[in-house]
Protein backbone atom coordinates (compact mmCIF):
# COMPACT_ATOMS: atom_id res chain seq x y z
CA UNK A 1 0.00 0.00 0.00
CA UNK A 2 1.29 3.51 -1.43
CA UNK A 3 1.94 5.26 2.00
CA UNK A 4 -0.85 8.26 2.19
CA UNK A 5 0.77 11.34 2.43
CA UNK A 6 -1.03 14.59 2.95
CA UNK A 7 -1.51 16.69 -0.19
CA UNK A 8 -0.05 20.37 -0.32
CA UNK A 9 -3.68 21.72 -0.70
CA UNK A 10 -6.62 22.03 1.70
CA UNK A 11 -9.07 22.48 -0.67
CA UNK A 12 -9.89 21.77 -4.13
CA UNK A 13 -11.15 24.75 -6.40
CA UNK A 14 -9.56 24.21 -9.64
CA UNK A 15 -6.86 22.53 -11.57
CA UNK A 16 -5.68 25.37 -12.59
CA UNK A 17 -3.77 25.70 -9.27
CA UNK A 18 -2.86 22.42 -8.54
CA UNK A 19 0.45 20.87 -8.35
CA UNK A 20 1.60 17.44 -10.36
CA UNK A 21 2.57 16.26 -7.34
CA UNK A 22 -1.09 16.36 -5.76
CA UNK A 23 -2.66 15.24 -9.03
CA UNK A 24 -0.36 12.40 -8.65
CA UNK A 25 -1.02 11.30 -5.58
CA UNK A 26 -4.62 11.57 -5.76
CA UNK A 27 -4.34 9.16 -8.83
CA UNK A 28 -2.51 7.05 -7.15
CA UNK A 29 -4.56 6.58 -4.19
CA UNK A 30 -7.54 6.24 -6.26
CA UNK A 31 -5.74 3.32 -7.92
CA UNK A 32 -4.97 1.77 -4.51
CA UNK A 33 -8.73 1.71 -3.95
CA UNK A 34 -9.85 0.68 -6.91
CA UNK A 35 -8.23 -2.28 -6.55
CA UNK A 36 -8.85 -3.30 -2.80
CA UNK A 37 -11.76 -0.63 -2.53
CA UNK A 38 -13.11 -3.17 0.71
CA UNK A 39 -9.25 -2.19 2.70
CA UNK A 40 -11.17 1.55 3.25
CA UNK A 41 -14.60 1.22 3.98
CA UNK A 42 -14.03 2.49 7.03
CA UNK A 43 -11.31 5.51 6.92
CA UNK A 44 -14.01 7.98 7.21
CA UNK A 45 -15.60 6.62 10.45
CA UNK A 46 -17.87 8.87 12.14
CA UNK A 47 -17.14 11.88 9.69
CA UNK A 48 -19.39 13.85 7.99
CA UNK A 49 -19.94 15.20 4.14
CA UNK A 50 -21.89 18.13 3.12
CA UNK A 51 -22.93 17.81 -0.35
CA UNK A 52 -24.16 21.66 -1.47
CA UNK A 53 -25.51 21.66 -5.17
CA UNK A 54 -27.17 24.74 -6.37
CA UNK A 55 -27.37 22.84 -9.27
CA UNK A 56 -29.05 19.70 -10.69
CA UNK A 57 -26.28 16.57 -10.35
CA UNK A 58 -26.52 13.30 -11.38
CA UNK A 59 -23.01 12.02 -11.41
CA UNK A 60 -21.58 13.86 -9.32
CA UNK A 61 -23.53 14.10 -6.30
CA UNK A 62 -24.24 10.33 -6.10
CA UNK A 63 -20.49 9.35 -6.95
CA UNK A 64 -19.40 12.00 -3.87
CA UNK A 65 -22.23 10.30 -1.90
CA UNK A 66 -20.90 6.72 -2.95
CA UNK A 67 -17.64 7.64 -2.03
CA UNK A 68 -18.34 8.84 1.48
CA UNK A 69 -20.68 5.64 2.04
CA UNK A 70 -17.69 3.43 0.80
CA UNK A 71 -15.09 5.05 3.17
CA UNK A 72 -17.74 4.32 5.86
CA UNK A 73 -18.48 8.19 6.15
CA UNK A 74 -22.16 9.95 6.02
CA UNK A 75 -23.52 12.58 3.92
CA UNK A 76 -26.01 15.71 4.58
CA UNK A 77 -27.14 18.19 1.92
CA UNK A 78 -29.11 19.78 -0.77
CA UNK A 79 -29.49 19.34 -4.51
CA UNK A 80 -31.55 22.30 -5.35
CA UNK A 81 -32.57 25.84 -4.24
CA UNK A 82 -36.26 24.76 -4.07
CA UNK A 83 -37.40 24.08 -0.25
CA UNK A 84 -33.59 25.55 1.47
CA UNK A 85 -32.89 28.82 2.80
CA UNK A 86 -31.38 29.66 -0.48
CA UNK A 87 -34.58 30.26 -2.28
CA UNK A 88 -34.86 33.14 0.47
CA UNK A 89 -31.93 34.46 -0.59
CA UNK A 90 -29.70 33.28 1.45
CA UNK A 91 -26.09 33.97 0.58
CA UNK A 92 -23.35 31.10 -0.41
CA UNK A 93 -21.12 32.97 2.58
CA UNK A 94 -23.82 32.47 4.85
CA UNK A 95 -24.44 29.21 3.61
CA UNK A 96 -21.19 27.95 3.70
CA UNK A 97 -20.43 29.07 7.53
CA UNK A 98 -23.73 27.31 8.58
CA UNK A 99 -22.30 24.17 6.87
CA UNK A 100 -18.75 23.78 7.74
CA UNK A 101 -20.41 23.66 11.71
CA UNK A 102 -22.29 20.82 10.29
CA UNK A 103 -19.41 18.65 8.80
CA UNK A 104 -16.25 17.57 8.46
CA UNK A 105 -16.25 18.51 4.30
CA UNK A 106 -18.31 19.82 2.06
CA UNK A 107 -18.54 19.24 -1.66
CA UNK A 108 -19.97 22.51 -3.53
CA UNK A 109 -21.72 22.59 -7.14
CA UNK A 110 -22.85 26.54 -7.90
CA UNK A 111 -23.85 28.22 -10.98
CA UNK A 112 -21.46 31.16 -10.57
CA UNK A 113 -17.74 31.56 -11.32
CA UNK A 114 -15.34 31.82 -8.29
CA UNK A 115 -18.25 30.59 -6.71
CA UNK A 116 -15.61 27.61 -4.89
CA UNK A 117 -12.91 30.15 -4.27
CA UNK A 118 -15.11 31.99 -2.39
CA UNK A 119 -16.48 28.97 -0.86
CA UNK A 120 -12.97 27.92 0.45
CA UNK A 121 -12.03 31.51 1.55
CA UNK A 122 -14.84 31.02 3.91
CA UNK A 123 -14.27 27.80 5.02
CA UNK A 124 -10.90 28.15 5.55
CA UNK A 125 -11.57 30.01 8.74
CA UNK A 126 -13.26 26.82 10.23
CA UNK A 127 -10.98 24.34 8.87
CA UNK A 128 -13.26 22.60 6.64
CA UNK A 129 -11.95 21.81 3.11
CA UNK A 130 -13.90 22.50 0.10
CA UNK A 131 -14.18 20.44 -2.67
CA UNK A 132 -15.48 22.30 -6.09
CA UNK A 133 -18.20 19.99 -8.12
CA UNK A 134 -18.05 22.32 -10.62
CA UNK A 135 -18.12 26.26 -10.66
CA UNK A 136 -19.74 27.77 -13.19
CA UNK A 137 -18.34 27.50 -16.93
CA UNK A 138 -15.08 27.73 -15.09
CA UNK A 139 -14.10 24.54 -13.92
CA UNK A 140 -15.03 20.82 -12.80
CA UNK A 141 -11.33 19.75 -11.25
CA UNK A 142 -12.84 16.32 -9.77
CA UNK A 143 -14.18 15.28 -13.17
CA UNK A 144 -10.97 16.37 -14.96
CA UNK A 145 -9.18 14.14 -12.29
CA UNK A 146 -11.56 11.08 -13.00
CA UNK A 147 -10.57 11.92 -16.89
CA UNK A 148 -7.27 11.77 -16.62
CA UNK A 149 -7.70 8.72 -13.91
CA UNK A 150 -9.19 6.95 -17.09
CA UNK A 151 -6.39 7.60 -19.65
CA UNK A 152 -3.96 6.89 -17.37
CA UNK A 153 -5.22 3.95 -16.41
CA UNK A 154 -5.54 2.77 -20.28
CA UNK A 155 -2.19 4.25 -21.67
CA UNK A 156 0.30 3.96 -18.53
CA UNK A 157 1.04 7.57 -19.56
CA UNK A 158 -0.09 10.78 -19.43
CA UNK A 159 1.75 12.53 -21.93
CA UNK A 160 2.80 11.94 -25.73
CA UNK A 161 -0.98 11.50 -26.54
CA UNK A 162 -2.70 12.99 -28.98
CA UNK A 163 -6.17 14.13 -27.97
CA UNK A 164 -9.45 15.40 -29.68
CA UNK A 165 -12.41 17.39 -27.80
CA UNK A 166 -15.64 17.43 -29.73
CA UNK A 167 -18.70 19.98 -29.05
CA UNK A 168 -19.20 22.48 -26.66
CA UNK A 169 -15.77 23.84 -26.07
CA UNK A 170 -16.76 26.90 -24.81
CA UNK A 171 -19.20 27.02 -21.79
CA UNK A 172 -17.97 23.01 -20.40
CA UNK A 173 -15.72 23.40 -17.10
CA UNK A 174 -15.19 19.94 -17.88
CA UNK A 175 -12.65 20.87 -20.99
CA UNK A 176 -10.98 24.03 -18.97
CA UNK A 177 -9.95 21.38 -16.45
CA UNK A 178 -9.17 18.43 -18.59
CA UNK A 179 -6.94 20.91 -20.32
CA UNK A 180 -5.30 22.18 -17.60
CA UNK A 181 -4.64 18.73 -16.12
CA UNK A 182 -2.93 17.21 -19.49
CA UNK A 183 -0.97 20.31 -19.46
CA UNK A 184 0.85 19.55 -16.34
CA UNK A 185 1.93 16.50 -17.20
CA UNK A 186 4.34 16.84 -20.83
CA UNK A 187 3.92 17.09 -24.26
CA UNK A 188 0.47 16.32 -25.38
CA UNK A 189 -1.20 16.92 -28.64
CA UNK A 190 -5.01 18.24 -28.52
CA UNK A 191 -7.32 18.71 -31.38
CA UNK A 192 -9.96 20.91 -30.63
CA UNK A 193 -13.25 20.30 -33.11
CA UNK A 194 -15.88 22.95 -32.57
CA UNK A 195 -18.43 25.26 -34.23
CA UNK A 196 -16.80 28.50 -34.17
CA UNK A 197 -18.87 29.48 -31.56
CA UNK A 198 -18.44 27.62 -29.07
CA UNK A 199 -14.24 27.48 -29.30
CA UNK A 200 -12.22 27.49 -26.20
CA UNK A 201 -13.30 30.40 -24.07
CA UNK A 202 -10.08 33.06 -24.96
CA UNK A 203 -8.80 33.02 -21.18
CA UNK A 204 -7.80 29.64 -21.86
CA UNK A 205 -5.50 30.26 -24.62
CA UNK A 206 -3.90 32.65 -22.42
CA UNK A 207 -3.17 29.84 -19.20
CA UNK A 208 -2.41 27.26 -21.62
CA UNK A 209 0.23 29.39 -23.09
CA UNK A 210 3.83 28.64 -22.53
CA UNK A 211 2.66 24.87 -21.09
CA UNK A 212 3.55 22.02 -23.13
CA UNK A 213 0.05 21.27 -24.77
CA UNK A 214 0.09 22.07 -28.77
CA UNK A 215 -3.23 22.82 -29.72
CA UNK A 216 -4.68 22.69 -32.85
CA UNK A 217 -8.25 23.90 -34.08
CA UNK A 218 -9.29 21.07 -36.23
CA UNK A 219 -11.69 20.76 -38.83
CA UNK A 220 -12.63 18.03 -39.69
CA UNK A 221 -13.16 14.16 -37.25
CA UNK A 222 -13.26 12.44 -40.18
CA UNK A 223 -9.69 13.19 -41.24
CA UNK A 224 -8.33 13.28 -38.31
CA UNK A 225 -9.82 10.14 -35.98
CA UNK A 226 -7.12 8.01 -37.03
CA UNK A 227 -4.42 9.88 -35.33
CA UNK A 228 -6.44 9.99 -31.96
CA UNK A 229 -5.92 8.23 -29.16
CA UNK A 230 -8.28 9.64 -27.25
CA UNK A 231 -11.52 11.23 -28.17
CA UNK A 232 -13.53 13.11 -25.52
CA UNK A 233 -16.97 14.04 -26.37
CA UNK A 234 -19.37 16.97 -25.06
CA UNK A 235 -22.65 17.56 -25.45
CA UNK A 236 -23.78 20.55 -27.44
CA UNK A 237 -25.91 22.77 -24.65
CA UNK A 238 -29.06 24.00 -26.80
CA UNK A 239 -29.28 26.75 -24.25
CA UNK A 240 -26.04 28.44 -25.37
CA UNK A 241 -27.06 29.01 -28.70
CA UNK A 242 -28.54 32.21 -29.94
CA UNK A 243 -30.33 30.71 -32.59
CA UNK A 244 -31.96 27.52 -32.30
CA UNK A 245 -32.00 26.93 -36.07
CA UNK A 246 -28.14 26.87 -35.94
CA UNK A 247 -28.24 24.16 -33.20
CA UNK A 248 -30.23 22.24 -35.38
CA UNK A 249 -27.75 22.72 -38.26
CA UNK A 250 -24.88 22.19 -36.32
CA UNK A 251 -25.61 19.13 -34.19
CA UNK A 252 -24.68 16.54 -36.79
CA UNK A 253 -21.58 17.62 -37.09
CA UNK A 254 -20.81 16.70 -33.92
CA UNK A 255 -22.73 13.40 -33.89
CA UNK A 256 -20.79 10.48 -33.49
CA UNK A 257 -21.09 8.03 -36.04
CA UNK A 258 -20.45 4.10 -36.06
CA UNK A 259 -18.20 4.12 -39.65
CA UNK A 260 -16.42 6.91 -38.14
CA UNK A 261 -14.73 4.79 -36.17
CA UNK A 262 -13.56 2.18 -38.99
CA UNK A 263 -10.35 4.20 -39.67
CA UNK A 264 -9.44 5.02 -36.11
CA UNK A 265 -6.53 3.17 -33.97
CA UNK A 266 -7.81 0.00 -32.14
CA UNK A 267 -6.63 1.52 -28.97
CA UNK A 268 -8.68 4.90 -29.43
CA UNK A 269 -10.51 5.51 -26.27
CA UNK A 270 -14.08 7.73 -26.54
CA UNK A 271 -14.28 9.23 -23.24
CA UNK A 272 -17.79 11.59 -22.11
CA UNK A 273 -18.06 13.70 -18.77
CA UNK A 274 -21.98 12.53 -19.22
CA UNK A 275 -24.93 12.80 -19.85
CA UNK A 276 -25.05 12.45 -23.48
CA UNK A 277 -28.30 13.47 -25.52
CA UNK A 278 -27.31 12.25 -29.15
CA UNK A 279 -23.83 12.71 -29.80
CA UNK A 280 -23.00 8.99 -28.95
CA UNK A 281 -25.33 6.77 -30.40
CA UNK A 282 -26.04 3.49 -28.44
CA UNK A 283 -24.53 1.28 -31.05
CA UNK A 284 -21.15 3.03 -30.27
CA UNK A 285 -21.58 1.57 -26.58
CA UNK A 286 -20.62 -2.27 -27.65
CA UNK A 287 -17.38 -0.87 -29.25
CA UNK A 288 -14.10 -1.76 -27.54
CA UNK A 289 -13.75 2.34 -28.09
CA UNK A 290 -16.63 3.23 -25.00
CA UNK A 291 -15.07 4.01 -22.37
CA UNK A 292 -17.25 6.45 -20.87
CA UNK A 293 -19.01 4.51 -18.54
CA UNK A 294 -15.93 2.98 -17.01
CA UNK A 295 -14.88 6.34 -16.62
CA UNK A 296 -17.85 7.36 -14.72
CA UNK A 297 -17.31 4.35 -12.51
CA UNK A 298 -13.86 5.57 -11.70
CA UNK A 299 -15.16 8.73 -10.51
CA UNK A 300 -16.38 6.73 -6.94
CA UNK A 301 -12.71 6.02 -6.42
CA UNK A 302 -10.89 9.47 -7.67
CA UNK A 303 -13.59 10.72 -5.31
CA UNK A 304 -13.01 8.14 -2.76
CA UNK A 305 -9.01 9.18 -2.84
CA UNK A 306 -9.76 12.98 -2.85
CA UNK A 307 -11.97 12.68 0.58
CA UNK A 308 -9.55 10.33 2.50
CA UNK A 309 -6.75 12.87 1.74
CA UNK A 310 -8.32 16.36 2.88
CA UNK A 311 -10.93 14.81 5.55
CA UNK A 312 -9.42 11.50 6.92
CA UNK A 313 -7.14 11.94 9.78
CA UNK B 1 5.39 75.66 -17.41
CA UNK B 2 6.49 76.04 -21.05
CA UNK B 3 7.47 73.04 -23.55
CA UNK B 4 8.37 73.64 -27.22
CA UNK B 5 6.86 72.26 -29.82
CA UNK B 6 7.81 71.12 -32.88
CA UNK B 7 7.39 74.72 -34.52
CA UNK B 8 9.45 76.34 -32.12
CA UNK B 9 6.71 78.44 -30.99
CA UNK B 10 6.16 77.97 -27.40
CA UNK B 11 3.25 76.68 -25.60
CA UNK B 12 2.30 78.07 -22.18
CA UNK B 13 0.54 76.71 -19.48
CA UNK B 14 0.23 78.78 -16.52
CA UNK B 15 1.89 77.57 -13.46
CA UNK B 16 -0.70 76.56 -10.87
CA UNK B 17 -0.09 77.67 -7.29
CA UNK B 18 -1.47 74.55 -5.80
CA UNK B 19 -2.71 71.51 -6.54
CA UNK B 20 -0.76 68.75 -8.59
CA UNK B 21 1.47 68.54 -12.07
CA UNK B 22 0.87 65.42 -13.53
CA UNK B 23 3.71 64.63 -16.20
CA UNK B 24 5.04 61.89 -18.96
CA UNK B 25 1.30 60.63 -19.58
CA UNK B 26 1.94 57.84 -21.86
CA UNK B 27 0.69 57.02 -24.50
CA UNK B 28 -1.32 60.10 -25.54
CA UNK B 29 -4.94 59.83 -25.19
CA UNK B 30 -4.54 58.33 -21.35
CA UNK B 31 -4.60 62.24 -19.80
CA UNK B 32 -8.58 61.68 -20.17
CA UNK B 33 -9.01 58.24 -18.41
CA UNK B 34 -7.00 59.59 -15.39
CA UNK B 35 -9.39 63.05 -15.59
CA UNK B 36 -12.17 60.28 -15.44
CA UNK B 37 -11.10 58.76 -12.17
CA UNK B 38 -10.07 61.54 -10.29
CA UNK B 39 -13.43 62.77 -11.03
CA UNK B 40 -12.49 65.80 -12.73
CA UNK B 41 -15.30 67.74 -15.23
CA UNK B 42 -17.12 70.78 -15.53
CA UNK B 43 -18.20 70.34 -11.83
CA UNK B 44 -14.74 70.51 -10.13
CA UNK B 45 -14.74 73.68 -8.75
CA UNK B 46 -11.16 74.68 -9.53
CA UNK B 47 -9.28 75.31 -12.55
CA UNK B 48 -7.83 71.76 -14.78
CA UNK B 49 -5.24 71.86 -17.43
CA UNK B 50 -5.30 69.17 -20.35
CA UNK B 51 -2.23 68.90 -22.50
CA UNK B 52 -2.40 66.56 -24.86
CA UNK B 53 0.40 65.11 -27.24
CA UNK B 54 2.83 67.37 -26.07
CA UNK B 55 6.30 66.94 -28.12
CA UNK B 56 8.70 64.90 -25.81
CA UNK B 57 12.59 64.03 -26.30
CA UNK B 58 12.22 61.04 -24.24
CA UNK B 59 9.06 60.06 -24.74
CA UNK B 60 7.78 60.88 -28.26
CA UNK B 61 4.26 62.04 -27.42
CA UNK B 62 3.16 62.65 -23.85
CA UNK B 63 0.16 64.15 -21.84
CA UNK B 64 0.01 66.63 -19.16
CA UNK B 65 -2.03 67.09 -16.40
CA UNK B 66 -2.16 69.70 -14.25
CA UNK B 67 -5.33 70.19 -11.61
CA UNK B 68 -5.52 72.66 -9.15
CA UNK B 69 -6.75 72.50 -5.56
CA UNK B 70 -6.95 68.73 -6.09
CA UNK B 71 -6.15 67.41 -2.23
CA UNK B 72 -3.55 64.66 -1.89
CA UNK B 73 -6.14 62.22 -0.27
CA UNK B 74 -8.26 62.07 -3.48
CA UNK B 75 -5.58 61.06 -5.33
CA UNK B 76 -5.66 57.37 -5.19
CA UNK B 77 -2.34 56.28 -6.92
CA UNK B 78 -3.26 52.85 -6.56
CA UNK B 79 -5.64 52.97 -9.11
CA UNK B 80 -4.14 55.61 -11.05
CA UNK B 81 -1.15 52.94 -11.43
CA UNK B 82 -3.85 51.00 -13.41
CA UNK B 83 -4.47 53.96 -15.38
CA UNK B 84 -1.87 56.14 -16.09
CA UNK B 85 1.72 54.04 -14.79
CA UNK B 86 4.63 55.60 -15.58
CA UNK B 87 3.69 58.95 -15.42
CA UNK B 88 5.00 61.31 -12.77
CA UNK B 89 2.83 63.50 -10.19
CA UNK B 90 4.58 66.56 -8.37
CA UNK B 91 2.64 68.04 -5.51
CA UNK B 92 2.90 71.90 -5.81
CA UNK B 93 2.26 74.37 -3.13
CA UNK B 94 2.61 78.49 -3.47
CA UNK B 95 4.31 77.50 -6.90
CA UNK B 96 6.83 75.34 -5.77
CA UNK B 97 6.98 71.67 -5.93
CA UNK B 98 6.76 69.56 -1.89
CA UNK B 99 6.40 66.23 -2.99
CA UNK B 100 7.31 63.88 -6.20
CA UNK B 101 5.96 60.36 -6.89
CA UNK B 102 6.12 58.27 -9.89
CA UNK B 103 3.07 56.39 -10.49
CA UNK B 104 4.20 52.32 -10.94
CA UNK B 105 1.83 49.72 -11.80
CA UNK B 106 0.77 47.77 -8.59
CA UNK B 107 0.63 43.84 -8.87
CA UNK B 108 -2.62 43.46 -7.98
CA UNK B 109 -5.71 45.45 -7.26
CA UNK B 110 -7.88 44.52 -3.90
CA UNK B 111 -11.00 46.29 -3.78
CA UNK B 112 -11.01 49.43 -6.05
CA UNK B 113 -12.60 47.64 -8.94
CA UNK B 114 -15.97 45.41 -9.54
CA UNK B 115 -15.19 42.32 -11.94
CA UNK B 116 -16.90 42.87 -15.49
CA UNK B 117 -18.39 39.29 -15.57
CA UNK B 118 -21.99 39.31 -14.46
CA UNK B 119 -21.47 35.31 -13.94
CA UNK B 120 -18.72 36.09 -11.29
CA UNK B 121 -19.43 35.28 -8.06
CA UNK B 122 -18.06 38.44 -6.27
CA UNK B 123 -21.33 40.61 -8.17
CA UNK B 124 -23.11 39.00 -5.70
CA UNK B 125 -24.66 39.98 -2.34
CA UNK B 126 -21.59 38.14 -0.40
CA UNK B 127 -18.99 39.30 1.76
CA UNK B 128 -15.95 39.25 -0.30
CA UNK B 129 -13.66 41.43 -2.09
CA UNK B 130 -12.97 41.74 -5.77
CA UNK B 131 -8.84 40.72 -6.09
CA UNK B 132 -7.34 41.23 -9.81
CA UNK B 133 -3.79 40.40 -10.41
CA UNK B 134 -2.50 42.76 -12.89
CA UNK B 135 -0.87 41.71 -16.03
CA UNK B 136 1.12 44.19 -18.16
CA UNK B 137 2.44 43.82 -21.66
CA UNK B 138 3.95 46.83 -22.87
CA UNK B 139 1.43 49.80 -22.55
CA UNK B 140 -1.45 47.17 -22.37
CA UNK B 141 -2.75 46.46 -18.95
CA UNK B 142 -4.80 44.19 -18.16
CA UNK B 143 -6.27 42.34 -14.60
CA UNK B 144 -6.88 39.01 -14.14
CA UNK B 145 -9.81 38.49 -11.72
CA UNK B 146 -8.78 36.32 -8.90
CA UNK B 147 -12.27 34.56 -8.63
CA UNK B 148 -13.85 34.39 -11.89
CA UNK B 149 -10.25 34.21 -13.87
CA UNK B 150 -12.13 36.55 -16.52
CA UNK B 151 -9.09 38.49 -18.28
CA UNK B 152 -10.09 41.86 -19.49
CA UNK B 153 -8.00 45.36 -20.60
CA UNK B 154 -8.55 47.80 -17.33
CA UNK B 155 -9.06 50.86 -20.47
CA UNK B 156 -11.83 49.24 -22.15
CA UNK B 157 -13.31 48.69 -18.74
CA UNK B 158 -12.89 51.97 -16.65
CA UNK B 159 -16.49 52.23 -15.54
CA UNK B 160 -15.60 49.36 -13.12
CA UNK B 161 -13.54 51.81 -11.00
CA UNK B 162 -15.22 52.38 -7.90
Amino acid sequence: MVSHRKLSTSHIIGIREMSEEDIQKILDYAKEMKNNPFEYSERLNGKILALAFWEPSTRTRLSFESAMLRLGGRTIGFSSQAGTSLEKGESLTDTIIMLAGYSDGIVIRHPLRGSAKLAANVAERYGIPIISGGSGSQEHPTQALLDIFTINERFNRLSGLNIGLIGDLRYSRTISSLLFALSKFGRNRISLFSHPSLGLQEELHYYLTNTNLELIQAKNLAESISELDVLYVTRLQKERFPDPMLYNEVKGIYQLRTALLNSAKPELIILHPLPRVDEIPYEIDKSNHALYFEQAKNGVYVRMSILDFLIGS
Amino acid sequence: MSNKNSNNKELIVAKIDNGVVIDHITPPGRAFYALKVLKIDEKYPHSAFVALNVPSKKLGRKDVLKIRNIDEKDLNIEVLGLIISGSNVAYIKDYHIVKKEKIITPKKATGILNCPSSTCITNQREDVETQFVVITSKDVIKLRCEYCDIIFNIHERISLLR
